[in-house]
């Protein structure tokens, strides 16, 4: 579309926008736009529910809302975003200060405003017709097809300035601060392009150079581009990340590309940091999982695979009768693999971002993992199994025992506890823990923290400097607030549901259940035990807190991928 | 007595020809601290000091950014460190062997070996303790390991092997140090006696501690010795086999094995008898001290190697056995990875170094080539350094969890450190050789040939050889 240059020729151009980005650089104005936390505003939902915005600090950097702005421009005397917001409260007949201050409280107004009937008939033959026209795709010959899909992360690249999405691994490939051109491996081998590899992707005059990825399930032929990376002004994080697949992209064919040239240049092999290099599970008992058949048959399956042990300990185990008792179970039902937990137990806890480079080597600290599997025979087609993995907190962990300061122990509440105080780095408990969850801070990976990003830690949470282990807590801060707040209200013991921790919080389908075992009527303990619970690796006799309940597939036997 | 007497019938020899005598002795041991050094010693010294100034710029490099300086990482928590820590310990398990255990069975062909063993034992020691010092990623705190009373309250955790390797390396360190000190307190005042220079003469004076050779003195050193070689003997086996504790009472696959400490001592002795042969080959020719050490010395040690390292092979085998027998996967994965994974590189390295290399030793030849012998002791210490490396990196590479196994690449910082603790040890052990006797005269003469005691006066003192000293030292005085 030449968008850029077109852009060019207008005499004045101004840009509102919290970013000076790619678009800023081309205008001649840059007007900065306040953000949503930053802003006063309202909304009215279809049903007639008012709601007032209200803003959680003044605006960091001078920016501007958008109805101040907009205010600004229809010439309203008082324009700030506040007086505009009272007018329009004003108009919905709330007046008065204890009002106002009920609106505030509750977000919403106590009476509605009317109901709109927007036309959101489904169109049907709309569809169809659109479906029609694509006709019969042309055969591709020698050519490729390159599918343009939405980052998982970056989306269309507006989130790309985002450190955490940018370390965030993608859910398939594992990948992590870069986008690659998918192939199939059977294309791949095909074409002798290995993983790392730069390829030419060209049609008519556009091309692009990106790196070659090797995905199983990708379709024969055909190539992946995400969107969203190789931003030039993105900003400190985002700048020249990945690799740039718009301009093979054009509005006449926003989705597909057929036709597509492609060649393997014979440049040095770029690095590509992946978070899980291996991808089968070796036939051990990890993801455990079964079919429809197969659960009916025998619904306890996954304890057949990770049975507890045998004999217990040597020695006398805690008393966990008492008290509050903490529990995970993770639904490998439900769980897309999404990832928006890792985001959010990396937020809510403070995890640092390291880098490309240190991922490379090992590095990642998130405290919470996505294991992505490919299972099944094929390689080209296989059927994927997402795991989330944080720290199990054994019952009978085997961190504990080696560390020779103390450091990690365990609560009587059952959490496995650090103190990152007392913790000298020996890193023993990393290699005693069958679940490689533990994190080292191999170097400071909280040197440099802007006062903006420092304000947007949690201070509940001690951030760790290095040379320090550190590790899921069951979003320990989490529980000690909500005892501390029954403590105020005098009550002894802690309601069902207090204590959310940040992972089942952010999880959009309910896969994360976490409580006290020790109260019968919890979600968690009338779940714990079920007929498809499992804890991951019992056999080694550690006794995890968290349990897995197994994923149960339904395969659609006229469908030939599935697992037999 | 019979020791020293070699029995003609079955082919025995003197340990050293027939011209060498008590002067002899202290002559040939002495000059080397008199004399100049020679240009050999000045080009080891020089070297050394240069990786020493390796070893303190990496370690400083190290201090300054982080144990990310090296290549460890998340699943290979300890890589090179450990590595060269228990390598280390492993070398420094010749010199209490040689020391205590063959002087308990009253191997008298030690005599010209032990001083120099216990030296390289202490070094070896100094060295592996470097490590894991600097491998804890908060140094300035690492004082926590150690029971010491605190405002904190707090005791380190007794049930963690780390504190048990604590405990027995600084035990090791501290018995191995006073064991060489007190058998050096002898050499010490004939160092004295013979000292020209007024700064010698009291240096030296001062650590011999008043010894005068009397009856008395002989009477209160053999007590004293033979407690420390009663210490130290069960130590030899303690040591290792505590920091074999580290590995197997892990729950990792290939660590969790009780093999472990039988098999980590007999590398150990392997390792340690490696490096002292390095070293004897090379100072007997820088110093030329070839009389002292001989070649029937050197064959003796060549046989050691060969029956360590035949135990070394089978515990090899053992523990792949074992990893089928258990009939647990992941053990076995382990194992096969080992030898087929893709550090099988290490895995074949450490069996062709360790088993293969000194079963070259079974012909009289080869075990008697001085070349083939220096080549076979760099060899085999360099397989037992890949022994350490393929237990330590490829069982943490690919454990329980496929979606976690990885890689180690190291780094310049990781060579720097180990190649720099080299530069300590042979720093260390150039200063000894060149200030101290390197061969413990008065032992020496105890094993010569007409050191027969004329009259014996052993019920006083038992069985352990007092005698002998003390017509040496009556000889000498």
């Amino acid at each position: 579309m030449k968008f850029a240059d077109a852009l060019k020729k207008v005499p004045t151009s101004i840009h509102f926008s919290s970013y000076v980005d790619e678009t800023a650089s081309l205008c001649t104005w840059q007007v900065p736009r306040a953000h949503e936390l930053e802003s006063w505003g309202d909304a009215q939902s279809l049903t007639g529910v008012y709601s007032v915005q209200q803003p959680l600090i003044a605006p960091l950097w001078g920016g501007r809302s958008d109805i101040e702005v907009l205010g600004k421009l229809a010439g309203l005397p008082n324009w700030r975003g506040y007086d505009i917001v009272q007018a329009t409260v004003d108009e919905r007949g709330i007046r008065g200060e204890i009002a106002w201050r009920q609106l505030l409280n509750k977000g919403v107004a106590p009476s509605t405003f009317g109901t709109v009937t927007a036309g959101l008939a489904a169109r049907d033959a709309d569809v169809a017709n659109a479906l029609k026209q694509l006709g019969e795709p042309a055969p591709l010959g020698d050519s490729f097809e390159a599918a343009f899909i939405a980052d998982p992360k970056l989306f269309d690249g507006r989130f790309a300035n985002n450190q955490w999405l940018l370390e965030m691994p993608d859910p398939m490939t594992r990948i992590t601060w870069d986008n690659a051109a998918m192939l199939a491996p059977s294309t791949a081998k095909e074409l002798g392009v290995k993983n790392g590899d730069i390829i030419r992707l060209s049609k008519g005059d556009a091309s692009i150079d990106i790196v070659a990825w090797m995905q199983p399930g990708v379709a024969a032929r055909s190539v992946i581009l995400p969107l969203g990376w190789g931003r030039t002004l993105a900003g400190s994080n985002g700048n020249k990340k990945g690799f740039d697949v718009y301009p093979l992209r054009s509005s006449a064919s926003p989705h597909y590309l057929a036709g597509v040239k492609l060649e393997k240049l014979d440049v040095r092999r770029y690095p590509i940091s992946q978070t899980q290099e291996h991808d089968v599970m070796e036939g051990r008992p990890i993801a455990i999982e079964a079919t429809l058949d197969e659960y009916k048959d025998k619904p306890n399956f996954p304890e057949f695979e990770s049975p507890d042990p045998a004999y217990g300990p040597l020695w006398k185990t805690q008393d966990y009768s008492q008290g509050n008792q903490w529990g995970m179970l993770i639904d490998l039902n439900t769980c897309t693999g999404c990832s928006t937990c890792v985001i959010a137990c990396q937020a809510e806890n403070n995890v640092p971002v390291v880098g490309k480079d240190q991922v490379a080597r090992g590095r990642e600290m998130h405290w919470l993992r996505i294991d992505r599997y490919y299972v099944g025979e094929s390689e080209d087609e296989p059927d994927v199994a997402f795991q989330p993995i944080a720290c199990q907190h054994c019952e009978e962990a085997p961190c504990e025992n080696v560390c020779p300061v103390a450091a990690t122990s365990h609560s009587p509440e059952g959490l496995n506890d650090i103190a990152y105080n007392r913790c000298i780095g020996t890193r023993y408990c990393m290699n005693n823990c069958p679940y490689k969850v533990r994190r080292f801070n191999f170097l400071n990976f909280n040197q440099e923290v802007p006062e903006t990003r420092q304000m947007g830690m949690n201070p509940n949470v001690t951030v760790r400097f290095r040379g320090v282990v550190e590790k899921c807590t069951y979003c320990v801060q989490r529980i000690q607030m909500a005892k501390i707040k029954a403590k105020t209200q005098g009550r002894r013991e802690l309601r069902e549901g207090e204590v959310v921790v940040a992972c089942q919080q952010a999880c959009s389908t309910n896969s994360i259940v976490f409580g006290d075992l020790n109260n019968p009527k919890s979600a968690i303990s009338r779940r714990y035990r079920a007929d498809r619970s499992y804890g991951l690796l019992s056999e080694i006799g550690t006794r995890p807190r968290t349990r897995f309940l197994g994923k149960i597939r339904n395969p659609n036997p006229e469908m030939k991928t599935v697992k037999a | 007595m019979s020791a020293i007497q070699p029995i003609a019938e079955i082919g025995e020899t003197p340990l050293v020809p027939a011209h060498v005598d008590a002067a002899f002795v202290s002559n040939e041991v002495s000059r080397v601290t008199e004399k100049p050094a020679p240009i050999g010693w000045w080009l080891v010294f020089g070297l050394a000091l240069t990786f020493l100034g390796v070893l303190g710029v990496s370690v400083g490099y190290l201090f300054w950014n982080g144990i990310g300086s090296w290549g460890n990482n998340n699943p290979i928590a300890w890589a090179w460190d450990i590595t060269n820590f228990v390598w280390w310990i492993g070398i420094g398990h010749a010199g209490t062997l040689i020391s205590a255990v063959l002087f308990l069975f009253r191997q008298k062909w030690r005599t010209s070996v032990n001083r120099f063993s216990e030296a390289m034992t202490i070094f070896a020691v100094i060295c592996a303790l470097l490590y894991p010092t600097i491998h804890v990623g908060r140094v300035w705190v690492l004082y926590w390991a150690l029971p010491l009373p605190n405002q904190m309250s707090m005791w380190p955790n007794f049930k963690s092997p780390l504190l048990w390797d604590v405990f027995a390396v600084s035990t090791y360190f501290t018995v191995s140090l006073l064991f060489w000190y007190i058998g050096l307190i002898p050499d010490l005042a004939t160092l004295r006696d013979r000292a020209k220079s007024l700064v010698r003469k009291r240096s030296y004076g001062a650590f011999a501690l008043g010894w005068r050779g009397s009856n008395r003195h002989w009477r209160n050193y053999e007590r004293a010795y033979l407690i420390l070689a009663g210490l130290s003997t069960p130590l030899v086996l303690s040591v290792h086999s505590v920091v074999s504790f580290d590995f197997a009472t892990s729950v990792m696959p290939g660590w969790h094995t009780t093999i472990f400490p039988p098999y980590f001592v007999a590398g150990a002795v392997f390792s340690g008898f490696a490096m002292v042969s390095t070293l004897m080959i090379i100072s007997r020719q820088v110093f030329g001290l070839k009389d002292l050490m001989t070649m029937k010395h050197l064959e003796m040690m060549n046989k050691i190697m060969l029956v360590t390292g035949s135990l070394v092979g089978y515990a090899y085998s053992m523990e792949f056995f074992i990893a089928w027998y258990s009939g647990n996967e992941y053990e076995k994965y382990v194992f096969i990875n080992r030898a087929t994974g893709p550090y099988w590189w290490a895995y074949w390295t450490m069996i062709t170094c360790n088993v293969i290399s000194p079963q070259l030793f079974w012909f009289k030849r080869l075990r008697t080539s001085i070349p083939v012998m220096f080549a076979i002791s760099i060899v085999i210490n360099i397989g037992m350094w890949f022994e350490r490396f393929v237990i330590i990196v490829t069982s943490l590479h690919r454990d329980y969890l496929p979606s976690s196994w990885g890689m180690f690449s190291p780094t310049l910082v990781d060579i720097g450190c180990f190649t720099g603790s080299l530069g300590l040890f042979f720093t260390l052990f150039s200063l000894f050789i060149r200030w101290l006797p390197m061969i413990a005269m008065f032992e020496v003469k105890g094993a010569l040939p007409n050191a027969q005691p004329s009259h014996v006066h052993a019920t006083a003192t038992g069985e352990h050889g007092a005698d002998i000293h003390g017509t040496v030292a009556a000889k000498e005085a």
